[in-house]
């Protein structure tokens, strides 16, 4: 009997003792959701960086609703959502609560960091030391552009006098939600951007697989733009000379069929394209929708320059509205191409008093956009006229490039000869907007600060 | 007390069986007002068909027991009844007390009947016993002993004829000579005869179901007896609970337990088991107005004690011994037994890591050893009539929607859709106005045309071609009986529904067979094979509700939409794109590009079917006495398969293809990336889930005052799913061949406008692991049947978090005491016949889903580049761990004299601890919430049961009152509110359907709302109040206001709740009704938006109750509409303080019939039991406290009150 009752008992406790230790650790070990991974290799986090649904997608727009290449009627602005309308006139309260420009901004940023925050425990060797640059590189350059594009619209624009005290924006730089959130000034926030770029064109491949991939060429880039924005046009040319001497590929619109309703090339077809990028959807941006494009500058095209058929159908009745995104579909362009940095170039040529060197860069492009035989080279008597052109030629290019016409009009506004009141005429009230004025900087979403707590902008 | 020990055969009876069994049923008028419906007459004569074939099975033959062996001298009563119980199973009930009166016994039988060994037991002892179903009932016998026992020289015969008290013959009644071992059993005509007995012997009569009575012959050759029916000890009988692990006798059980016998279980008629449980569980609720963020099932028992969606708040669900992972609606519930719920630490604890909402133990249908086979059928079939579509306030009849509509177009609402490169859809009414706006018709034509729709209400369409009465029938038949080493249990069931929706309809086939046997001494081996086989077809999906526009429109379609044209010929409606446009693309040669409606139902080839197969094996041995183990191993695989063929006629078909289609500029000719032909979507899925357990049992009764019980054991557990999907394009159905050349990932430009590459199916496939082991020690000790002590403790490891072993295993526990007052020697109330004391303490676990480290999904490849991307699905965080939930139950089990009232009074609070929460963070951090254990939440309540009989003479009455009382409160949130303002946010914008709003101090499910100060009566805008005045800035009182600026209601969850439970029978009728009560909570009425432009894709009619002209604030609380819209005045007069609403009311919710047809039948049938029942379900509502016409358990968009159900059946037992 004692015998039955030992081999019983250890028959019963086998199953426990199976289970102990070591054995049930590896068995607890398997993974729960088939399709959930904990990201460990380079791979894993340059797939979370390749997720162009989220990285490539959703950058502030905000700006091209404040900008003045267009305007509604008061009928169809009157069916436009809460937030469009209160843009749209420069309101002091926009939003209802939360706002996509900064939400998705911050997310993509999340991601860089995510990515960043990873790559600090992956030592890399000889082998993968290449595509463990490439991934940091790629988020950094994401995390900075975010950065630059948040500033845009949440921050003052850039006075070298006093970024050291102006509010910047929340420089969010690890994924972890517990650190405390605060604005950084605006120099820290253009520092920082700077030096992230700057440690992105090391790191990066010369040229991207898809557009979407960031690389030297495009972080040059964007430094172009970012110092194009500070005013310093020295190294906004440098810059911009670097990315153009590796890729200065331009489209002959002659090539380009101006009766579809999108011309440009879909995606990857596009050559001009460095980087690719589309901005919030706000229903009032898309193209060939409600906004109908300022007749002042419709009027501004020459009627051989092809740009008039590409980028705009003119529906009669005075309605002409806008087609010609560089996405080749209904969403806006808000990436990086090289019509904007021969532009910037030439901008800085003329600024640094090289006046030919900024008509050839302004011609380039310009011998691109007319008829065969109708281009005749542009000519200024000084780099201040010069200048004008080109201004004036960047509006015409990029119209409806995302928040470029927005970030103009925040740096030209410093410069009374390019400095511009803006209009709007709803149900005939007319709302105004000063060169300079606080609403140039965007309030902070509510749902931010109810958080956060951060300062807001003065409006 | 209750002795028993062998847990497999104990047959749980409940009180409400036996009182039950007892009722002959009153008329009642109700069940003739029952309108005789066809389809029921052809249900009565299938179920007649099914009787008859159980007819030709063996006639009842008495009871019989297994036979006994003993010899004893001098025994104690209490050791020949613990000897007969370990023989044959039939366990003994009898006070302690009572027990201790009876005399010695020498006994020595070989081989004998169960009832010659118990009247040798009980000659000449002070005591009496009746038996029934496997219990003897041990009591003192009232009747004085003529203690004289004289055998007389001159035996006699005697015959007799037993009746009941309406005079019908009573069959198998035994009829014992007191002091002998002779006894008979009466036969189907009630009579008996004995030959040569004493002419003064006390002949004793026992029936299971009859007083016993004993009668002196006094020389009487001829007796005719009446017996009584039994009323009398039903606290006396043991009610046994399944905890899934062990069989447990109420009687030591110390923790909350609600049982549902076999009766209760059956009152209501429906096809799963689960709604039976509504209005007769004690502190279980239906939360149908507000489901439950991570709940499947919809109920909760005690309250919700986890705040996360992350966290199921479902109870768990075990079959017999094992969790139940499959679908809920695969079992059968005839084949159900009994039901016990698991509600504190005590009683669910065994359950570890995953009780802490409570368990529901089902135990299925099993024979018993030495019973002659018995045979249920059951039949019956459920008409439901058609929802009420008229019932939902989010309507606008078409006359008020068009003219809205026209309001909006005219003031260009429309505009941009009627440009749009989209080709937005707008209704038919917008094209006639664009059309007039454009000179294309005239005015007059325009508002004919107009007019023409505006009778026109899309309900009348829905009623007449889209819903039906639902029609649900249900067959089940089921055997069961044993041999002296086996039992047996074969059950089958089919179920066939007829869906409200037209065309869909599905149908359940389920097998059971349980089998044990015994084939040495001391090892019992049990298996068990449960299969299910359901089949669903859904062709049907336009329910009221379904069908979209698009555009403007939203989620809804214009409410002049019809169905059919005069001829009655499917109509299209608009979808997707405008007319304007469909039209010129299809005179371009592309594919109809309309939307029929009636066409979509008629097409509609979409099936599913599922296979559910358990398998079960239970190895227990019994040895040296006291200790058996047992091995139990159980397999479950579900596997399912859906297949929906959308062929070319059908819409999802003709759109892909006409969005992809390509038209060659220079040629006009036509192709198509996407083939011409039709698309099946067809899945897989599998569950395979396996267990195996091993346990100890020890069991010891020292002497009389001693018994201790524990079982020690461990479990592994897995459960695996996995998916496959898979689509195929240009399908022929014919010939089953698919395209094979399909340019995936191509971009092509896209109709009406933009590009897109060619989608390929998503053919990933999906899967699941979870894993589990625990380890479980669990104990109970009796002393003097007084007191008992039961303590528990469980381990559980699981696979969660992906990190150290010390955060993958929590251990748990609990502990419980009870005390038998009226057992002891001093207790003096004579008219409380039980009165028992029990308290509990411990904590269950609930288990967290989510994962503490970053964790990324693989997401289907880049439409742009084609190339792999993850997303990211949480922040990580390092520090997250298990829930647990502290129970404290305290209880008191009592009944008076003679069973006028019995019931049970506990209290209980169960506090969550570690609760995982979600943060809302910042938007700056890149992520929406972050989850973390810092939560902790405290719910109180008390549950009570009172069963009286009111009266209990030949019209019986009985009353059962379930009454719950539950408040909670949040006690610990860490929470980030950067403001206060933050807080008004969380507090107003949380308190949507279903989510909880934890906030330290109130419940969970509180309810928020803005101060109201009227309309202005000026602009009709409506007020709330700014630091005490009245302010029209919505912008302030929104973004700015503070949490003193709010209006806290209370609870959206019924703090009370409860029914009360009517039974009256007469003669062979029986008729109940359940009245059950949702009291002392809120809900947020709905109400139109604000803003014009949305009166066409959320109409409401409070629209017709606008303030439009001064004067009108005095008679409306509904704001003016606006145009153009403004969120922030919409949102806050959403949710303002008028719109919350009491949301207490008392329903009928039922009343069922029950005529017993066997006494009838008696003597022409083998029937044990043949029962006609009539079930009417979702009666009516007796009172709400809201005067808006609310069903408060309905209070939303779409959702209509269950509409009423009419069953009738039968139930006979061979």
């Amino acid at each position: 009997m004692k015998n039955a009752l030992y081999n019983t008992i250890t028959f019963i406790i086998s199953p426990m003792i199976i289970t102990s230790c070591n054995k049930q650790d590896s068995w607890l070990d398997v993974k729960r959701n088939r399709s959930d991974l904990v990201p460990q290799t380079i791979q894993d986090y340059q797939s979370l960086l390749d997720n162009d649904r989220i990285m490539n997608a959703n950058y502030p727009s905000l700006g091209l609703i404040g900008s003045d290449n267009y305007y509604v009627t008061s009928a169809d602005w009157q069916s436009l959502g809460v937030l469009e309308r209160n843009a749209y006139i420069w309101a002091d309260e926009v939003y209802q609560n939360s706002n996509a420009d900064w939400t998705c901004a911050y997310q993509i940023i999340a991601y860089a960091n995510a990515v960043l925050d990873g790559l600090k425990k992956i030592k890399p060797d000889q082998n993968s030391v290449a595509s463990f640059n490439r991934t940091k590189g790629s988020a950094l350059f994401f995390r900075s552009n975010c950065f630059f594009n948040i500033a845009q619209i949440f921050a003052k624009p850039y006075h070298a006098a006093t970024a050291s005290d102006d509010l910047g924006i929340v420089l969010k730089l690890t994924a972890d939600v517990n650190e405390p959130i605060v604005r950084h000034s605006i120099k820290e926030t253009y520092d920082r951007i700077i030096s992230d770029l700057i440690e992105a064109q090391q790191l990066l491949q010369e040229f991207p697989t898809f557009q979407t991939q960031p690389s030297k060429l495009s972080a040059e880039a964007l430094l172009a733009r970012v110092y194009l924005t500070m005013g310093d046009y020295d190294k906004a040319r440098d810059f911009s000379n670097l990315a153009l001497s590796r890729y200065s590929q331009l489209i002959d619109f002659n090539t380009l069929n101006e009766s579809a309703s999108f011309p440009f090339g879909t995606f990857g077809k596009n050559l001009e394209v460095i980087f690719y990028a589309t901005p919030v959807p706000y229903n009032i941006n898309y193209a060939n929708y409600l906004n109908i494009v300022d007749s002042s500058l419709y009027a501004l095209y020459d009627d051989d320059d092809l740009r008039k058929t590409i980028f705009y159908i003119d529906n009669g009745n005075g309605i002409v509205r806008f087609k010609g995104t560089y996405t080749g579909g209904y969403d806006q362009f808000a990436g990086i191409a090289t019509n904007e940095l021969l532009l910037i170039r030439s901008e800085c040529y003329a600024r640094l008093n090289e006046t030919n060197k900024a008509l050839e860069d302004l011609n380039a492009l310009l011998s691109n956009r007319f008829k065969p035989g109708a281009f005749v080279p542009v000519n200024a008597a000084s780099a201040e006229d010069a200048l004008k052109i080109i201004i004036q030629e960047r509006r015409k290019e990029m119209p409806f490039n995302a928040d470029i016409r927005w970030l103009d009009l925040r740096r030209l506004n410093k410069e009374s000869k390019f400095a511009v009141t803006q209009k709007r005429i709803i149900n005939g009230t007319t709302y105004t907007l000063n060169p300079n004025d606080n609403k140039y900087t965007y309030p902070i979403p509510p749902d931010e600060i109810s958080v956060s707590n951060i300062p807001q902008n003065p409006r | 007390m209750i002795f028993y020990a062998r847990t497999t055969a104990i047959v749980p009876i409940c009180l409400e069986t036996m009182r039950c069994d007892q009722a002959t049923g009153v008329a009642s008028s109700a069940a003739h007002r029952h309108h005789p419906f066809k389809k029921l007459v052809v249900v009565m004569k299938l179920t007649a068909i099914l009787l008859l074939i159980g007819c030709l099975q063996v006639s009842a033959n008495g009871f019989a027991q297994g036979k006994i062996t003993m010899r004893k001298t001098g025994a104690t009563l209490e050791e020949v009844l613990v000897e007969i119980n370990k023989q044959t199973g039939v366990l003994y009930s009898a006070n302690g007390k009572t027990l201790k009166k009876a005399a010695p016994i020498d006994i020595n039988v070989k081989n004998e009947e169960l009832a010659k060994v118990l009247a040798i037991c009980f000659a000449g002892q002070p005591l009496t016993y009746t038996f029934r179903e496997n219990i003897i009932i041990v009591k003192e016998k009232v009747v004085p002993m003529n203690s004289e026992l004289v055998l007389g020289p001159n035996p006699i015969d005697v015959n007799g004829r037993v009746t009941n008290e309406k005079g019908d013959p009573v069959e198998g009644v035994t009829v014992t000579v007191k002091g002998s071992s002779k006894s008979v059993k009466t036969d189907t005509n009630g009579e008996f005869s004995l030959v040569t007995i004493q002419k003064d012997a006390i002949l004793i009569f026992t029936h299971v179901s009859m007083e016993t009575f004993e009668l002196q012959v006094k020389g009487k050759t001829y007796l005719a007896i009446n017996l009584k029916a039994k009323i009398s000890e039903l606290e006396d009988v043991t009610i046994t609970l399944n905890t899934g692990y062990q069989n447990l006798p109420k009687e030591r059980a110390t923790g909350s337990f609600s049982f549902i016998n076999n009766e209760l279980l059956n009152r209501r008629v429906s096809t799963d088991f689960l709604s039976r449980l509504d209005g007769i569980t004690s502190g279980l609720i239906f939360n149908r107005s507000s489901p439950d963020l991570n709940g499947k099932l919809g109920i909760s028992i005690r309250g919700v004690s986890t705040l996360s969606g992350l966290v199921s708040v479902d109870p768990l669900i075990v079959i017999d011994n094992f969790i139940y992972e499959g679908d809920i609606n695969s079992i059968n519930p005839n084949d159900v037994e009994s039901i016990t719920v698991l509600k504190d630490a005590a009683a669910a604890s065994i359950w570890g890591a995953r009780s802490g909402n409570g368990v529901i133990v089902i135990t299925t249908k099993r024979g018993k050893l030495n019973q002659r086979m018995k045979i249920d059928v059951n039949a019956n079939t459920t008409i439901v009539k058609k929802p009420n579509l008229y019932y939902t306030n989010q309507f606008l009849a078409s006359s008020d929607f068009i003219n809205a509509e026209i309001e909006l177009f005219n003031k260009g609402y429309f505009n941009g859709d009627l440009v749009s490169s989209f080709r937005t859809p707008v209704s038919p009414v917008i094209e006639i106005l664009d059309a007039r706006r454009s000179g294309k018709i005239t005015s007059i034509d325009s508002s004919e045309r107009i007019d023409a729709l505006r009778n026109i209400d899309v309900r009348d369409q829905y009623s007449k071609y889209v819903y039906q009465t639902a029609i649900r029938q249900q067959y089940a038949v089921n055997l069961k009986g044993g041999a002296s080493n086996l039992t047996y249990t074969f059950s089958a069931g089919f179920d066939k529904n007829r869906d409200h929706l037209m065309y869909n309809n599905s149908s359940r086939l389920t097998i059971k067979s349980l089998t044990t046997y015994n084939p040495i001494k001391n090892l019992e081996l049990t298996t068990g094979i449960f299969y299910s086989n359901n089949k669903t077809t859904f062709n049907n999906t336009i329910g009221f509700g379904s069908l979209a526009t698009g555009g403007k429109y939203g989620q809804i379609i214009y409410p002049y939409a019809r169905f059919a044209d005069d001829n009655g010929n499917p109509a299209p409606i608009v979808k997707g794109y405008k007319y304007s446009y469909v039209d010129t693309i299809e005179n371009i040669g592309f594919l109809d590009w309309r939307y029929r409606p009636l066409d979509e139902i008629k097409n509609g080839d979409n099936t599913s079917t599922s296979q559910s197969l358990i398998l079960n094996t239970n190895l227990k041995y019994t040895f040296a006495k006291l200790f058996s183990a047992e091995l139990l191993f159980q397999h479950e695989k579900q596997t399912g398969f859906s297949r929906n063929h959308n062929s070319l006629e059908t819409y999802y078909t003709r759109d892909i293809i006409n969005t992809y289609t390509q038209k060659d500029a220079s040629t006009g000719t036509l192709s198509y990336p996407y083939p011409k032909g039709g698309i099946l979507i067809s899945g897989n899925n599998e569950l395979t889930s396996n267990n195996l357990r091993s346990q100890l049992y020890y069991n010891q009764q020292i002497n009389s005052n001693h018994f201790v019980s524990a079982i020690v054991g461990a479990e592994i557990r897995e459960v695996k799913t996995i998916s496959y999907g898979n689509t195929l394009y240009g399908y022929d159905e014919n010939t089953g061949i698919a395209a094979s050349n399909v340019p995936y990932g191509t971009i092509y430009s896209v109709n009406p406008i933009g590009a897109r590459p060619l989608i390929g199916p998503d053919n990933s496939i999906k899967g699941t692991t979870n894993r589990y082991i625990s380890y479980y020690v669990n104990g109970g000790y009796t002393f003097h049947n007084r007191y008992t002590f039961t303590i528990s403790g469980r381990k559980d490891g699981a696979n969660i978090f992906g990190v150290k072993t010390n955060d993958r295993v929590t251990p748990l526990w609990s502990t419980g005491f009870k005390w038998d007052m009226s057992r002891e020697s001093f207790f003096g109330l004579d008219w409380i016949s039980h009165l028992s004391l029990r308290a509990s303490y411990g904590y269950n676990g609930n288990v967290y889903n989510g994962a503490a480290y970053l964790i990324t999904r693989y997401s289907t490849n880049s439409t742009l580049t084609g190339l792999p991307i993850y997303n990211i699905i949480n922040p990580p965080n390092a520090e997250l761990t298990w829930e647990r939930v502290r129970n404290i139950n305290v209880g008191i089990d009592f009944a008076v004299k003679k069973d006028i009232l019995h019931g049970t009074i506990e209290l209980f609070q169960k506090s969550g601890l570690d609760l995982v929460e979600s943060f809302t963070l910042s938007p700056s951090t890149g992520f929406g919430s972050y989850f973390a254990n810092a939560a902790s939440n405290r719910t109180k309540g008390i549950d009570i049961t009172f069963n009286t009989q009111n009266i209990n003479r030949g019209f019986k009455w009985f009353t059962t009152l379930l009454f719950n009382y539950t408040t909670d409160k949040v006690l610990k949130l860490d929470y980030l509110f950067g403001t206060e303002n933050a807080k008004v946010n969380y507090l107003i914008n949380s308190t949507f359907l279903g989510n909880p709003v934890p906030f330290v101090g109130k419940p969970l499910y509180g309810l928020y709302s803005y101060k109201w100060a009227g309309l202005d009566p000026t602009t009709g805008d409506p007020l709330g109040f700014i630091s005490g005045k009245t302010s029209n800035n919505y912008d302030s009182l929104i973004n700015k206001s503070s949490p003193e600026d709010i209006v806290y209601h209370g609870s959206a969850r019924p703090k009370i709740f409860g029914s009360l439970r009517n039974t009256f029978s007469y003669k062979n009728f029986t008729v109940s009704a359940n009245i059950v009560f949702k009291l002392d909570y809120h809900f947020r009425r709905s109400t139109t938006s604000i803003n014009l432009g949305s009166i066409v894709d959320l109409p409401h009619v409070d629209y017709l109750k606008r303030w439009q002209k001064p004067g009108d604030e005095l008679h409306t609380s509904v704001p003016s509409i606006i145009y153009p819209s403004n969120d922030l005045r919409n949102r806050f007069y959403a949710y303002s303080e008028i719109l919350v609403e009491k949301g207490d009311h008392i329903r009928l919710q039922d009343i069922q019939v029950n005529y017993d047809l066997s006494k009838l039948l008696k003597n022409r049938t083998s029937f044990t039991a043949l029962q006609v029942y009539l079930y009417c379900n979702n009666l009516t509502l007796l009172w709400k406290a809201n005067k808006h016409g609310i069903d408060p358990d309905f209070p939303y968009r779409f959702s209509n009150p269950s509409p009423r159900s009419y069953s009738i059946g039968i139930k006979a037992t061979l």
